[in-house]
């Protein structure tokens, strides 16, 4: 870069007195490089840019404004950015337009260029993330897919957050935070300088209760959802050169998270979690015009749950583990339909009657394929196709339960634990290369190598791996000076999925310096996680009570070994025609995007075992309005509003297996947490030594439901105040929320039972 | 046309008088920009102006005006003609002062500098950072400043620069450099423009060189400001005391506006013209 060259010329000139108002005469221009400059400056290209250059949509979240919102969790922060939707609390759910509600798998994430995008199942758990809002420069949101500059999974958006270089947290900090829902928050950091080093420690512990709603949406907080999770991170930033910078980050974290009881489950079960990494980046540059960016990390997580669970004790019969292998929906109506019915002799005695007459029907071999077919699809709503070969096997399954006098111990239950432990790593080197070939023309490109390893007994007996392999590379050329395309794509190779390229192709019209007109056509990428791709899962039960099998420990007849059906990448194409405009006489900033995405090869289906077969063939057509407007009238208000319009269509593919509650759950499930229409206008006003900001939240038609609009409103206020005493900052803040509609977002477990929550917070900077 | 006739005529006139006096420009080294500055000071006085290194001294004559370019021209200076120290910092013409009748002071006044950022940024809460080496003059300015509005963020000697700029950039919107070469000089200056940046924070000064290094505006006085306000000086009936060019533009870094997403005034000639009429 230039610096060097421009130290080495200020060197020169500020020796020699005559410099200071002559240098310009007597040393030629050296042009001052940009590229260091990090400001609004983005990196949606992996080029920094000015926002109207930029070849997207992007909504940035600076420190001043998380510090105006007074939120405690980054999806929280999330819920301004337009099109985001968030459940309630601090849970894991955050979709951009449309996604389904219980993994967040559709967006990839990364703190500091390191993707905390989870490879084993294909997931962001906020929860673990180890950073502390505090300790955020900025997020910035590029809203549409961008597999082009991060690759697979930078699916729907980019969500990329920057940490505080450690000269700009100087000196020490700490808070205490406690409110409703059990929050109980602590927080310090030191940030310090040794040498040419500068470093930042920070330790947090963060607490709730989470909902308070239970299984039974009975009163009370049963809900069993709390989380608890603490960490210590570490930034070390070292200038080596005037050139070359080295930035080191490693963080450990520990947690324990609550997870909801099933309702087998006799008692609610508990995750231990332990997570951590080493990250490493090198930035060197060679010349004004030529730099790269070498970086490595290495990122561990591993997760504890023992699961007890109850259920009929055939389901752990080895017979009925083969027949699953054979036709899961015929062993689910042997292992769970029948035994359930033979279960429900009072609640519901005549489909007991039914079960009873079936079981014996077949353990004598006295009714036909048809017979069966015709009950069964009568009870259970599910097209089958019954053989004698599926009647014999069913036949042995329920003579062996049969104990001299009657089947009454396929209604037998035995209960036993079993454990969901997984670890996972992943090792990712990247390196990169920027150059500027002319005035006009610049480009970056790099190549990276990373590695996903997950071990569990449960998901895959024992460890699997891939191997992911990229090449990418963004040209940004401005072919006239109005008009800039941006051309750029990953090529990826991965041993467990198909290689892919995902390009974009985009044009932005300056329409004057801060405002632009930009076209853009887009594609991405979700690759099937390793769950996905390769599953060896099977639940082994141990501690099992007596069974009339005779079992200690048995498989569970239901398990998944291979793949779970015909899975491709899930696609995106993208096309969107963007406003972004910048008035700085009024302080206004806002951006327009029209767009219209298909997805296709979706895997809508949770991954479990209740699900026997998953296909990659939804498909999702979205079109809508993204809109955002910043404003700052005066230096004291200042105003937020963004929100979106989304129209979507949900197209299943092969539902011939399927109930039509099955079909129905599935056509919402894409659906479930987006509204078609949301606002959320946020003010601020700051006279100087308090701070106050109010926050609505308005969305409306959630969960699909549209012939009965259900309404979602929020209200939240937070107030600053700091109190300078002595070189000593004494901060104190309120939050408070309020719920307008108490209304559920997705799911009717996820509810306060108060409408009013908050929390107060005191600290001190010093 | 008329004028250069007029001139012309007048040298040569001067030429074969007794008593006229000449003005020579004296510096260490000899220099196309003080070539020029000769030159068209020529044509705005009705003396002959020359050009000559330092060397040159011994063949001044009594009746001479001494223009001293650079920090070795003022400080070797003993003569006893009429001198005008140019291009040297403030504190070199204060060491010297006993031995020159003028000066004019290179760096831009403080108050100045906080006009422009105040013309460029009218909300903004402004801040300086300073040393406890910072020449005297320049706390004394600052303290001006401090007067009306210029936050001030004292490095003190236990702590290094990151603490001060820690401090000068939390709660402010725009940094005014300053002529403490303690805190802007070659080594100090990429770390001050990073961190700053880092925060959307436009520096504005500390003078011209920076300028190239990344700050975002100053205000300067050119060659022909200095021109300008030389001939005014000397065709004056006495030399004016010691001070500030009153002449002077503004010079802003057009990419660094871009990068900070500013959008700077067309015309830099009009703030200057704005900020002078204030």
């Amino acid at each position: 870069m230039n610096w060097f060259k421009h130290v080495l010329v200020s060197a020169f000139v500020m020796s020699f007195p005559l410099s200071a108002t002559a240098n310009d005469m007597f040393f030629p221009d050296a042009e001052f490089d940009d590229t260091d400059i990090v400001p609004e400056v983005l990196t949606a290209t992996r080029l920094k840019q000015p926002r109207a250059e930029v070849p997207g949509s992007m909504t940035v979240i600076d420190a001043k404004q998380i510090e105006r919102w007074g939120v405690r969790t980054i999806p929280e922060l999330m819920r301004f950015v337009p099109g985001m939707f968030v459940k309630h609390g601090s849970d894991d759910a955050v979709a951009y337009h449309a996604s389904s509600p219980s993994l967040m798998r559709r967006m990839q994430v990364l703190i500091d260029g390191r993707s905390v995008y989870r490879a084993g199942l294909a997931s962001v758990g906020w929860d673990d993330i180890p950073v502390a809002l505090e300790d955020i420069q900025r997020i910035e949101v590029f809203r549409g897919p961008n597999a082009a500059t991060y690759g697979a999974n930078a699916f729907m958006a980019t969500i990329n957050i920057v940490t505080f270089h450690p000269a700009d947290t100087l000196g020490s900090r700490a808070y205490v935070r406690k409110g409703h829902q059990g929050t109980r928050d602590y927080f310090a950091s030191h940030s310090g300088q040794a040498g040419e080093t500068l470093y930042r420690l920070t330790a947090v512990s963060k607490e709730d209760d989470g909902f308070d709603g239970s299984e039974d949406d009975g009163p009370g907080d049963t809900y069993h959802d709390a989380t608890r999770d603490r960490f210590v991170s570490l930034n070390l930033t070292n200038t080596l050169s005037d050139r070359t910078m080295l930035l080191t980050e490693a963080a450990y974290k520990s947690g324990r998270k609550q997870l909801p009881q099933a309702s087998a489950e006799p008692e609610a079960p508990n995750e231990e979690n332990d997570s951590g990494f080493l990250y490493s980046r090198l930035n060197h540059e060679f010349s004004v015009n030529h730099s790269m960016q070498l970086q490595a990390y290495w990122q561990t997580e591993s997760r504890r749950a023992t699961r007890k669970n109850c259920g009929p004790s055939v389901t752990l019969s080895s017979e009925l583990y083969a027949l699953y292998d054979q036709d899961p929906y015929w062993a689910d109506v042997v292992g769970r339909t029948i035994p359930g019915a033979l279960m429900s002799q009072d609640s519901s005695p005549e489909a007991y009657a039914q079960a009873q007459a079936l079981v014996q029907g077949i353990a004598l071999g006295a009714v036909t394929p048809g017979q069966v077919e015709a009950a069964i699809e009568d009870a259970t709503e599910r097209d089958f196709d019954i053989s004698q070969a599926d009647l014999d096997q069913a036949q042995q399954i329920f003579i062996n339960a049969f104990n001299g006098s009657d089947f009454s111990n396929l209604a037998e239950v035995v209960c036993g634990e079993y454990d969901v432990d997984m670890k996972e790593q992943r090792v990712d080197v990247e390196w990169q290369d920027t150059m500027q070939w002319s005035d006009s023309l610049r480009s970056v490109a790099g190549l990276s190598y990373r590695r996903d390893q997950v071990e569990s007994e449960t998901y895959f007996n024992g460890v699997v791996s891939s191997d992911l392999f990229r090449i990418f590379a963004n040209t940004e050329w401005h072919i006239t000076e109005r008009l800039i395309a941006n051309v750029g794509g990953m090529y990826e190779n991965e041993d467990t999925n198909d290689a892919v390229f995902s390009p974009r192709v985009a044009l932005n019209l300056l329409v004057k310096p801060q405002q632009s007109l930009r076209l853009v056509y887009s594609t991405s990428v979700r690759s099937p996680d390793l769950l996905e791709k390769s599953p060896d899962y099977s639940i082994e039960v141990a501690e099992l009570t007596d069974n009339y099998l005779g079992l200690d420990k048995a498989l569970y007849y239901a398990h998944q070994q291979g793949r779970f059906g015909q899975l491709e990448h899930e696609k995106i194409t993208s096309v969107e025609l963007g406003y972004y405009a910048r008035l700085p006489a009024r302080d206004i900033a806002f951006d327009v995007k029209l767009y219209k995405d298909h997805l296709y090869q979706l895997i809508s289906n949770p991954l479990n075992l209740q699900t026997p077969v998953t296909n990659s063939d939804t498909t999702l057509n979205i079109k809508g309005v993204d809109w955002q407007v910043t404003w700052t009238p005066v230096r004291e208000h200042s105003f937020w509003w963004s929100g979106a319009y989304v129209d979507t269509e949900v197209r299943l593919g092969d539902t011939s297996f399927l109930t039509p509650d099955e079909i129905g759950r599935l056509q919402d499930v894409e659906t479930r947490l987006s509204a078609e229409y949301s606002n959320n206008l946020s003010w601020t006003f700051d006279p100087g030594s308090w701070q106050i900001t109010q926050s609505y939240f308005w969305h409306n038609a959630y969960n699909r439901d549209r012939t009965n609009p259900k309404h979602y409103r929020r209200y939240e206020l937070h107030w600053h105040k700091a109190w300078p005493v002595k070189g000593v900052s004494i901060n104190t803040d309120v939050f408070w929320h309020h719920l307008i509609d108490d209304n559920y977002i997705t799911y009717s477990n996820e509810v306060y039972s108060q409408t009013d929550l908050g929390y107060l917070q005191v600290g001190i900077n010093f | 046309m008329g004028f250069k006739f007029f001139g012309v005529f007048v040298v040569l006139l001067l030429l074969f008088g007794q008593a006229h006096s000449d003005v020579v420009i004296l510096a260490e080294q000899r220099s196309p920009v003080l070539e020029k500055l000769a030159k068209n000071l020529t044509e705005l006085i009705t003396k002959d102006v020359s050009h000559h290194t330092l060397e040159y001294t011994k063949n001044l004559k009594s009746t001479d005006i001494v223009i001293l370019a650079g920090d070795k021209a003022v400080s070797q200076w003993r003569g006893s003609q009429p001198s005008i120290a140019i291009w040297v910092g403030r504190t070199v013409i204060d060491e010297n002062h006993a031995h020159l009748s003028s000066a004019i002071y290179s760096e831009p006044p403080v108050v100045r500098q906080l006009a422009l950022a105040r013309f460029l940024f009218p909300d903004a809460r402004i801040s300086s950072i300073y040393s406890n080496q910072a020449e005297e003059w320049l706390v004394s300015e600052l303290k001006v400043a401090e007067g009306s509005g210029l936050s001030l963020v004292l490095q003190s000697d236990d702590q290094t620069l990151n603490y001060a700029l820690k401090k000068a950039l939390s709660g402010y919107d725009v940094l005014l450099g300053v002529a403490d070469s303690t805190i802007y000089n070659p080594s100090t200056v990429k770390n001050i423009l990073i961190s700053a940046y880092r925060q959307n924070i436009p520096l504005i000064g500390p003078h011209r060189a920076y300028i190239r290094a990344g700050a975002i505006a100053t205000t300067y006085s050119s060659l022909e400001h200095t021109t300008t306000r030389l001939a005014e000086m000397i065709m004056a009936e006495r030399l004016p005391a010691v001070g500030y060019n009153p002449y002077f533009t503004v010079m802003f870094n057009e990419q660094v506006a871009r990068s900070l997403n500013i959008l700077l005034p067309a015309s830099p000639e009009a703030v200057a013209e704005a900020i002078r009429s204030l």
